[in-house]
């Protein structure tokens, strides 16, 4: 479940103001929400990693849910989905218009022959390609295929796959989409929240983000409104919850 | 779930049945082989490339059923019909046999092939790409000796490992029966990569097993043409000009002289008579073993062969001429998809093996895990071989059963 936009932002104006220390504006509170999310939805990567080292050590639980690897691959279900590539004739490659993040595992579906068949795809770099192909032993054939990627040119992902198939299934992290406390002005000046899909978006992250979400806000609106004390509260409440996440 | 699919019709008759309800256009069949369809027309040239024919009866009834000949094509192994067949109707799909199948009204309608014998036995494999599959599930992931793996390199260390296996752990099931040309030489099977042995096959089916010839004569690799100082010539492209071997003709030619009087005819007994005297004396080659005595290793009358290196042949001696021979080889496993399997008593060496070559070749892998998986690969190979050499302790007995047996001098 995605974050309200509107609670957080009454959440920070209630924080900041409860000490009149500042107003916020929509726009300025947009922009670094925007910023906040990207950096709460890059950090899953590294910590993820960490994580997982956990497994190597063999020191990671198996519980249902206190296991943090599992815990930090779930957050980041708002953001994996099957995107849409289509084959490009003219470049002999995949391609997407979906707003990629990273790419996940590849599944070449060759349909043209019988039985039909649906390969995991390696993701090579080009000097790796270049060396597997050459090894009649690791030849890509349509049961071992081989990828790697490029751009289109305009900075769009492309999947060149050998051998080509008639069809891919790509899982994807897609980038987050930015969040927006969208609003009408009222008789007196003020803002209205219009909850309008047209008007506001939510924050994407889990709702178990709501807490680290509200003080990454906070701390950047003290380095804005230049009041120490809110960054380092801030600060160690976010240290606090890192600490206990990551030990 | 349990690892057989098949239905017994589908694995002793090689044919699986649908009904037609009118509504269904495409029939999945389930067999462990998939459908090969060239066309579904006879007439059509690629008619032949299919590996089963589809039979419909309005019936069911034996001898009712003829040969569907109209449009369909195959996806993924589902019959696919251009219209939903009548309800009721009786749909085979018969993959060929080599007795042709239980359907199909007349000889022509039969599906005669070696489809569903192919099939047979099969059992007792796993292919290569469920081995390697099965091997990234079990070794690879988190927590694991391979935290990581990329599939190419499985890949290669399986196929190399299928390989260094064919060679000297798995059974040697290549064979071919080929005539001995007048030439008296044959070009090596394409999937060739060393011979197990060579035999001719008398009248009754029984092999007699040839040998090598060794130090008695040999197929030189250069035969290059001498000028009168000795020195090798050269065509107008600067290569040497190369002759026929004088060396093989003469052994083709001695043999035909010294070892057989007439080729017609032969039999094990007939050879005997002219190759060795009373006293068991080789007669037939008569600067071996006059002098010291018998040579074993060409005390045998069942003739000869060697391997031509330069062509790629092997040459065998010219008193085997027209007979019927039967080369074992080995090949390394992976010259067709269809060799492409592990014998299931030697899955677990291969996981083994790919294990143990993954880890030694990875830099900073501690050397006491290293050691630990070549043992178990030594370990899980000897295993290997010792249950593919397929020794019954009754099958022992019966031989050991020989040694009382008194030896005569």
């Amino acid at each position: 479940m995605a974050v309200s936009v509107d609670k957080v932002y009454k959440t920070v104006l209630f924080v900041l103001n409860k000490e009149q220390r500042g107003y916020v504006t929509p726009a300025e509170f947009n922009s670094i929400a925007e910023q906040v999310q990207f950096q709460i939805f890059e950090s899953y990567f590294p910590d993820g990693n960490q994580q997982y080292r956990k497994d190597q050590t063999n020191s990671q639980n198996d519980t249902e849910f206190f296991n943090m690897f599992k815990d930090i691959e779930y957050k980041l279900y708002p953001f994996e989905e099957n995107s849409n590539f289509t084959y490009n004739v003219n470049k002999d490659v995949f391609s997407t218009s979906a707003n990629v993040y990273k790419i996940g595992e590849v599944i070449s579906n060759y349909t043209d022959v019988n039985p039909v068949i649906n390969s995991i795809t390696q993701l090579v770099s080009r000097a790796e390609f270049n060396k597997i192909s050459r090894s009649k032993l690791t030849a890509p054939n349509n049961k071992n295929p081989l990828f790697f990627t490029g751009n289109a040119g305009a900075g769009d992902l492309t999947l060149k796959i050998t051998p080509t198939p008639n069809s891919i299934t790509v899982n994807t992290i897609l980038t987050p989409t930015p969040p927006k406390w969208g609003f009408t002005v009222g008789g007196l000046g003020q803002y209205i929240y219009n909850p309008s899909p047209t008007a506001s978006t939510d924050f994407e992250l889990d709702v178990s983000e709501q807490s680290l979400l509200i003080l990454e806000i906070l701390k950047y609106f003290g380095i804005v409104i230049n009041d120490p004390t809110i960054i380092q509260a801030a600060s160690q409440e976010a240290q606090q919850m890192e600490i206990n996440e990551k030990s | 779930m349990s690892l057989i699919t098949e239905t017994n019709q589908q694995y002793y008759q090689g044919a699986q049945g649908f009904r037609g309800d009118n509504t269904t256009l495409a029939f999945k069949t389930t067999f462990d082989t998939d459908l090969i369809l060239g066309s579904f027309d006879p007439n059509n040239i690629n008619y032949a490339l299919n590996n089963f024919k589809l039979y419909t009866s309005s019936t069911g009834l034996p001898g009712s059923y003829s040969e569907y000949i109209t449009e369909f094509s195959v996806v993924d192994n589902a019959i696919t019909f251009l219209a939903a067949p009548a309800t009721g109707l009786y749909i085979v799909v018969q993959l060929k046999k080599l007795d042709g199948g239980l359907y199909g009204s007349t000889e022509a309608e039969k599906a005669y092939g070696q489809v569903v014998e192919d099939n047979y036995g099969s059992y007792s494999y796993i292919t290569l790409n469920d081995a390697i599959d099965n091997f990234m599930v079990g070794y690879v992931g988190g927590g694991k000796l391979i935290q990581r793996a990329k599939k190419s390199d499985i890949l290669f260390f399986a196929k190399r490992g299928l390989q260094e296996f064919s060679y000297d752990t798995l059974k040697s099931v290549k064979s071919a029966e080929l005539t001995i040309p007048v030439s008296l030489t044959l070009a090596l099977p394409q999937d060739y990569v060393n011979y197990v042995r060579a035999s001719w096959i008398d009248q009754l089916g029984v092999k007699h097993i040839i040998y090598p010839t060794n130090n008695l004569t040999i197929s030189p690799y250069y035969t290059q043409i001498q000028d009168e100082k000795g020195v090798p010539t050269q065509d107008n492209f600067g290569s040497d000009i190369e002759g026929t071997s004088i060396t093989q003709e003469r052994w083709h030619e001695g043999n035909a002289q010294d070892f057989l009087l007439d080729n017609a005819g032969l039999s094990g007994i007939n050879d005997f008579a002219f190759n060795w005297n009373q006293n068991g004396e080789w007669i037939g080659y008569r600067n071996y073993g006059e002098l010291y005595g018998l040579d074993p290793q060409y005390a045998q009358m069942n003739g000869w062969f060697n391997l031509n290196e330069r062509e790629g042949k092997m040459s065998f001696s010219s008193h085997l001429v027209n007979r019927l021979i039967v080369l074992e080889y080995i090949s390394d496993g992976l010259a067709y998809d269809t060799d492409t399997k592990i014998p299931k008593m030697a899955e677990e060496a291969l996981y083994a093996h790919i294990l143990h070559a993954v880890i030694a070749s990875r830099a900073n892998q501690p050397e006491y895990l290293v050691q630990r998986l070549k043992r178990e690969r030594s370990a899980k190979l000897r295993n290997a071989k010792i249950r593919l050499s397929n020794i019954k302790t009754d099958e022992i007995a019966q031989v050991m059963r020989g040694k009382s047996k008194w030896i005569k001098h």
